[in-house]
């Protein structure tokens, strides 16, 4: 497996870099406004007289046919939004992929958040970081992503408790996992019930369809339960029923919680997966 | 019917292969996953038995079995027993010849009669004829005389039914440079064609002519390829060595020699022109104790239609010494083919081939011949040279319905496959 840093995934966040100059220049595309600005918009402070090198989209024409001299507009800096990612590293995550997708997905966001200004944290079961808040401090946050090793259960609502405390700042968390368990999800989401919420299922199709072989000695990832299953097509059937309500369970729970929801293959393109992040809609 | 035969083996090696198989395939794999949330309300009903035999497995097998039932030739037996057999049996004076055990080639002969007849069994009615050729079958099972006892050790001939005698044909020939003579065997007035044109004669009557091409044979009621036959001179080159001046030929019967010096007799084929679809060729003979050698290549027979070809013998420097003081008959229309299970069929070739050999494996004929030949050093079945080693497979005839009991377990075993296959595509 590629380390899920590695040269191809820089220049993916180099496609995300221009995601982010369009989204601050409220050009993001159809959907949901961009992450630093749904804190609340950027105010104006005051004008100042045009140097060489200002934006032109700055100037402020209206003033200029008043005082026949070019000024451009400044505003004040927006009040901090905080993006808090909660990453599933639960042992489950380390089949088809995922571990590695949703690696690349916090640090994708991340990436997004510093650059748009807003603070950035990254929160496990098992450990956190603190808030980031300048994309200099990049580095810090993959450290802290590459540092998790896949092991053990699901506990969404630990990796919340380990979060940060957060500043005044309008809020957003983006909850990336399998959601095995639905119970972990919901009281993740209940704790972060003032923040909004994006719940990215990062689950692969290969795991929603049966092994092709004839017979399976199925072990739980997590718990280590086995199970042995003579895998017919009645079984493939039902398995595949199985998967259907499964997914669609999830995607209710997070809609009744209020949160959005969108679900990445691992095998999804990043910058595909990023965008559908962003705008919370769900892939079939 | 014998699960000893290879395809059968194959076949029964193939079921515990296929039982092996299927466990192999159908072994659980460890695989670790994510989460067995989504499996666990289906796992009660699906866990998997040792016990179970899978449906697809049990086709498999039923095919497999088939398939080896279908090898292993299967036969009705229940009309063996009352099968009537009639033989015909050479117990002129050549099978009076002292084979290497001390054994007369008629004590032979009879001895492997009676091995036959046992392992045959039905009811066998032995025709004892002092000469070797028998006399044509009725209607249209033609055939049928081992008419080379002296070369070929106990002949031994079976037909299904009794044959009744049609007595035609060259009785006598006389080949010298351009001149032929011949009388005819047979009764009364014989259509005989001489290089294409007809004239009839009357048998027992020696005629003499200038030879160019060829001769045929033909009366009213004779079958098309039956007792006709055909001399190209351009194709018989004959070189006596001790300048005799005269060969002796004749054809069905026996003809007293008349070359008073040993000699050595060269019959080849080279030369002259080919008649197509030629597939009967001459018989001829020469006196007792003549020669010493004889080389016959490429002997052909042409049917009355000259639709028909293929080489039936090729004899080569065929040494004479145990033969002295039989008479030889060179160029009969002998086939050899070898019937399914080996054994060596001799069939005097006056039907047609492909008739003979659907009558051999229809089990309505049985042919056979005994394990000893007088002269070790022959070589010849069906036109392939071999060397004979002494020793014949037993002698197993067909039996009626084997092919039928063949093509049905075929047909089940393909039935039993393609339902494999469906249900294959439905898992």
């Amino acid at each position: 497996m590629s380390h899920p840093f590695d040269e191809s995934f820089r220049r993916r966040l180099e496609v995300l870099k221009r995601i982010v100059a369009r989204a601050l220049a409220g050009r993001g595309g159809g959907g949901r406004a961009p992450i630093a600005e749904r804190g609340g918009r950027v105010e104006f402070a005051e004008h100042r007289a045009y140097v060489s090198g200002d934006d032109p989209r700055n100037i402020d024409w209206a003033a200029y046919a008043r005082l026949e001299t070019l000024v451009v507009k400044e505003f004040e800096a927006p009040r901090e939004a905080h993006l808090l990612l909660v990453v599933d590293r639960s042992a489950s995550m380390h089949a088809f992929g995922k571990a590695e997708a949703s690696l690349r997905l916090a640090a994708a966001l991340g990436w997004l958040g510093l650059s748009a200004g807003a603070r950035v944290a990254v929160t496990t079961s098992s450990g956190a970081t603190r808030w980031l808040s300048a994309p200099e401090r990049f580095p810090d946050l993959l450290e802290m992503l590459e540092r998790e090793v896949p092991a053990g259960a699901a506990d969404l609502p630990r990796a919340v408790e380990r979060a940060p405390a957060a500043g005044t700042g309008p809020r957003t968390a983006v909850l990336i996992g399998d959601f095995y368990e639905g119970e972990s999800l919901a009281r993740a989401l209940t704790a972060l019930r003032r923040a909004q919420r994006t719940c990215v299922q990062m689950i692969s199709a290969r795991e929603l369809s049966a092994p092709d072989v004839a017979a399976v000695a199925l072990r739980d990832a997590e718990s280590g339960e086995q199970i042995e299953l003579r895998l017919n097509a009645t079984v493939r059937a039902q398995f595949r029923e199985e998967a259907e309500r499964f997914l669609e369970d999830r995607l209710r729970l997070a809609r009744s919680h209020g949160a959005n929801f969108a679900r990445v293959d691992p095998d999804d393109d990043l910058v595909a997966a990023v965008e559908l992040t962003l705008l919370g809609r769900r892939v079939s | 019917m014998t699960l000893l035969a290879p395809w059968a083996l194959l076949g029964l090696v193939a079921i515990p292969l296929l039982i092996l198989l299927d466990r192999w395939h159908r072994r659980p794999r460890p695989i670790v996953w994510p989460s067995l949330l989504l499996w666990r309300n289906i796992a009660p009903a699906s866990a998997p038995s040792r016990r179970r035999i899978e449906p697809l497995l049990l086709l498999e097998c039923l095919a497999a079995l088939l398939l080896t039932l279908a090898a292993a030739g299967p036969q009705f037996t229940a009309g063996a027993a009352s099968r009537t057999v009639v033989v015909h049996l050479e117990t002129g004076p050549r099978t009076g010849a002292v084979l290497a055990d001390g054994r007369t080639v008629l004590e032979a002969t009879r001895a492997e009669l009676d091995r036959i007849q046992a392992a045959v069994g039905g009811t066998w009615t032995v025709i004892e004829m002092r000469r070797a050729d028998a006399p044509p079958s009725s209607g249209d099972l033609r055939i049928l005389a081992t008419n080379r006892a002296d070369i070929l050790a106990p002949g031994v001939l079976v037909v299904g039914r009794a044959p009744t005698t049609r007595n035609i044909g060259i009785d006598a020939l006389r080949v010298e440079g351009d001149r032929m003579g011949f009388s005819v065997r047979g009764e009364g007035v014989v259509s005989v064609l001489l290089d294409g044109e007809a004239t009839e004669v009357q048998a027992g009557t020696w005629y003499e002519t200038t030879f160019r091409k060829r001769v045929q044979i033909a009366s009213a009621n004779c079958h098309p390829g039956d007792d006709t036959f055909e001399l190209r001179r351009a194709r018989l080159k004959v070189r006596l060595d001790s300048e005799s001046p005269l060969l002796l030929a004749a054809l069905g019967a026996g003809v007293p020699a008349e070359v008073g010096e040993p000699a050595d007799l060269v019959i080849s084929t080279t030369g002259g022109e080919p008649i197509p679809d030629a597939v009967r060729g001459a018989d001829c003979a020469v006196g007792p104790g003549i020669f010493d050698s004889l080389f016959l290549d490429d002997c052909r027979w042409l049917d009355a239609r000259g639709k028909r070809s293929g080489t039936l013998l090729r004899w080569r420097d065929w040494t004479l010494a145990s033969w002295t003081g039989n008479t030889l008959w060179l160029g009969l229309p002998v086939a050899a083919p070898w019937d399914e299970h080996g054994t060596l069929a001799l069939v005097l070739e006056r039907a047609k081939r492909e008739r003979i050999t659907a009558l051999l494996r229809e089990g309505e004929v049985l042919v056979g011949t005994a394990s000893v030949r007088p002269a070790p050093g022959f070589i010849e079945t069906d036109g392939v040279d071999r060397p004979w080693d002494g020793s014949v497979p037993p002698f197993e005839a067909s039996r009626p319905g084997a092919f039928g009991l063949r093509a049905l377990l075929a047909l089940l075993a393909t039935g039993v496959l393609v339902l494999y296959l469906v249900r294959l595509r439905r898992s």
